[in-house]
């Protein structure tokens, strides 16, 4: 059980330090830069930042690094909602609302409901890391194979939910993804696969480029031939981007649903914010009550994405913490980090090192305050990104694009894979393929099939083993209801669009039901 | 109801892609790795998703044509705008000079050029210090701060 008095002596040790406050904030802005260009991310400025924590003392060192991560993630909103390009894989889901509303003209509401879920779901995260991590962490490590396999399908299962119009369309983008995720070695037995002879497919195609290519690239040729999208000229007011107290109080339920999603996924190692935030958002959608308007602009997809997406953080720091083990690349980079700093995560580590646990609670809640803090004192620059005349904004956004795509491995066939991928995403966009469904593919197909098959190697080539232990079979038979309700809801959501769309034609407006 | 645009591409969209799954499919039917202790083989799993791909693919060729021919026969397509091409153009041509001319100097040009022919009546003074500054910000944040070595030909022994 955490020692409270400990964590608010911690927090008092750390605010009192203004150097080390300093830190806190010189890392979190780094990572909010690093999360808005597309292709830096977290991880990147984490490995970037250790070299220079060096010299710093380990309360400090751990400050800037989770300043780092907990900014990297929430910055990815930011192109995300402006510009229809997720800055990180983690705000892939942010695009689907918070860029209608950006083009509504509402930028600067979408950017303050991020900046705050973002906020709350690392504020919920952290909660649970003081309260729980020990009780959390013994769950966790109870997952095995079928378990991984399962929560693997249990996210690809959102491939139905958020695949638009044509289901066909949605399975064919998730399974192009899926396929994707197959090039380079077998997880399993080590031999080359859909490599063509070539070694810069050895290593498969990595996610960045991919992302980039599904996203930013068709996003830049279709833009091409349209006009900026005007900021409001009247000048931005606090009011207009800070959610009022009642505004909160009325998303509680979806806030605190998407940050416990965050956090439970965060809790699972390997896994990541990209699959919280795809549940939360499918989770969301499913008990909204106007589920069509997601998609089109509704805040509230914009709020559970951000608030799973950052839930994460506080949530992976429980097996980091309490097993030593990393919960993703962030964390791995931080393990690497912690471990520089003669420090080794794992059970005795509360024991062994107190106060650096007790400072790693607490640089974490100060990093989210500074990321609250500096996304509300950034909007108004923000949304400045709206006026840019689109002939600079295009030609600087394919640059951004290919830096990205070749800076992650220095390696020019991430920038032809970008390229290949952007091309085959223009003519899916034009074809309105839905391109969430092939970047969670991308995401889980590879985790899938290795469960999957190493399940079925414990099992003798038997699928009881699915049904046989409890998680798993939870898993999985709640994946089978969310297709069912998604096949459900999407087929009456195509009859009424038959019905509807003649009179629709004619008269300019739905008729009422 | 899709127009004839979006139709043409879905059609354009299945065939590549089904014919990608087929290549797939191919590729791993002549490369079959046998497994040990009777686990799984390399390429079943692989085969199954990429067989399921094909079949949507032929499913979606069948949708589209059935709705080709319930369509008006007059409708016209949507030519895509020439600007869309001067892209696709001007990106491919960019990233070929990246290893001939090196990517500071390819940026400056592709920057140039791109809002220019983009924006045809914006002043090439204005695109060409836009471009000046593009170059300077990523040269100073990607090279300078984060050490990140973008590839170089003659202006590496300069920067």
């Amino acid at each position: 059980m955490t020692d409270f008095s400990a964590v608010l002596s911690a927090l008092l040790s750390v605010v009192s330090n203004p150097f080390t406050l300093l830190i806190i904030l010189a890392g979190t802005a780094m990572g909010l830069i690093f999360g808005s260009l597309p292709g830096l991310t977290a991880t990147m400025g984490v490995a970037l930042l250790i070299p220079l924590t060096y010299t710093l003392e380990p309360v400090q060192a751990i400050g800037m690094m989770l300043g780092c991560y907990v900014g990297g993630i929430a910055g990815g909103a930011i192109p995300a909602i402006l510009l229809n390009i997720p800055g990180t894989p983690d705000a892939c889901v942010t695009t689907m609302d918070g860029h209608p509303m950006a083009k509504r003209g509402e930028g600067a509401k979408a950017l303050g409901w991020a900046a705050f879920a973002s906020g709350i779901g690392t504020f919920f995260s952290w909660f649970v890391l003081i309260l729980a991590a020990p009780l959390l962490a013994s769950i966790c490590i109870e997952f095995g194979s079928p378990e991984y396999c399962a929560l693997a399908f249990f996210g690809l299962s959102i491939i139905i939910a958020v695949s638009g119009k044509s289901l066909v369309k949605g399975i064919i983008a998730g399974l192009l993804g899926v396929g994707i995720s197959f090039i380079g070695v077998d997880p399993v037995w080590g031999n080359m696969r859909y490599t063509f002879d070539s070694i810069y497919m050895i290593g498969g195609i990595s996610l960045m480029p991919a992302l980039i290519g599904f996203y930013s690239i068709p996003q830049i040729l279709n833009g091409c031939t349209g006009s900026s999208i005007q900021a409001k000229e009247e000048k931005i007011r606090l009011k207009d981007f800070v959610p009022s107290l009642k505004e909160l109080w009325l998303n509680k339920f979806t806030i605190i649903r998407s940050s416990i999603i965050g956090t439970l996924i965060g809790a699972v190692p390997a896994t990541g914010g990209n699959i919280a935030a795809y549940i939360a958002y499918d989770q969301t959608k499913k008990w909204s009550k106007d589920p069509d308007s997601f998609g089109k602009g509704n805040y509230r997809g914009v709020i559970s994405a951000e608030a799973a997406n950052n839930g994460v953080c506080g949530g992976a720091m429980i097996p980091l913490t309490t097993l030593g083990i990393p919960g993703d690349s962030v964390t791995a980079m931080l393990l690497g980090g912690l471990i520089i700093h003669g420090i080794q995560p794992g059970p005795l580590l509360f024991k062994n090192n107190p106060e650096v646990v007790y400072g790693l609670f607490t640089t974490l809640l100060i990093g989210t305050v500074f990321m609250v803090a500096l996304q509300m004192f950034g909007i108004r620059i923000f949304v400045k990104i709206l006026s840019v005349p689109v002939n600079f904004l295009n030609a600087i956004l394919v640059v951004l694009s290919l830096v990205g795509s070749y800076a992650l491995n220095n390696n020019f066939f991430d920038v032809i894979v970008a390229l290949v991928l952007g091309f085959i995403g223009f003519i899916m966009s034009k074809a309105d393929f839905p391109m969430a469904p092939a970047v969670l593919g991308l995401v889980l197909g590879s985790k899938f099939e290795t469960e999957f098959r190493r399940s079925l190697q414990m099992s003798h080539n038997s699928m009881t083993i699915f049904f046989k232990r409890p998680i798993a079979c939870g898993l999985i038979v709640i994946a089978v209801i969310m297709i069912i309700l998604s096949v459900i809801s999407h087929r009456k959501g195509t009859k009424a669009t038959v019905h509807t769309a003649p009179c629709t034609k004619l008269h300019g407006v739905r008729p009422k039901k | 109801m899709e127009n004839k645009t979006t139709r043409i591409f879905e059609l354009l969209a299945a065939i590549l892609l089904g014919m990608y799954s087929g290549v797939m499919i191919f590729y791993g039917m002549t490369h079959s790795v046998e497994a040990a202790n009777g686990g799984m083989k390399s390429y079943t799993f692989p085969l199954i998703m990429y067989g399921i791909m094909l079949v949507c693919c032929v499913i979606l060729i069948i949708q589209n044509r059935a709705a080709a021919a319930k369509s008006d026969k007059g409708e016209k397509p949507e030519r895509l705008d020439k600007r869309v091409w001067m892209t696709i153009a001007a990106i491919l041509i960019y990233v070929a000079l990246w290893k001939v001319i090196g990517f500071m100097l390819s940026t400056f040009l592709f920057v140039t050029g791109e809002s220019k022919a983009l924006k045809k009546d914006e002043p090439i003074l204005r695109c060409a210090a836009v471009a000046l500054g593009a170059v300077a910000v990523i040269y100073i944040v990607f090279v300078r701060v984060f050490s990140i070595s973008l590839p170089e030909t003659f202006l590496s022994g300069l920067i």
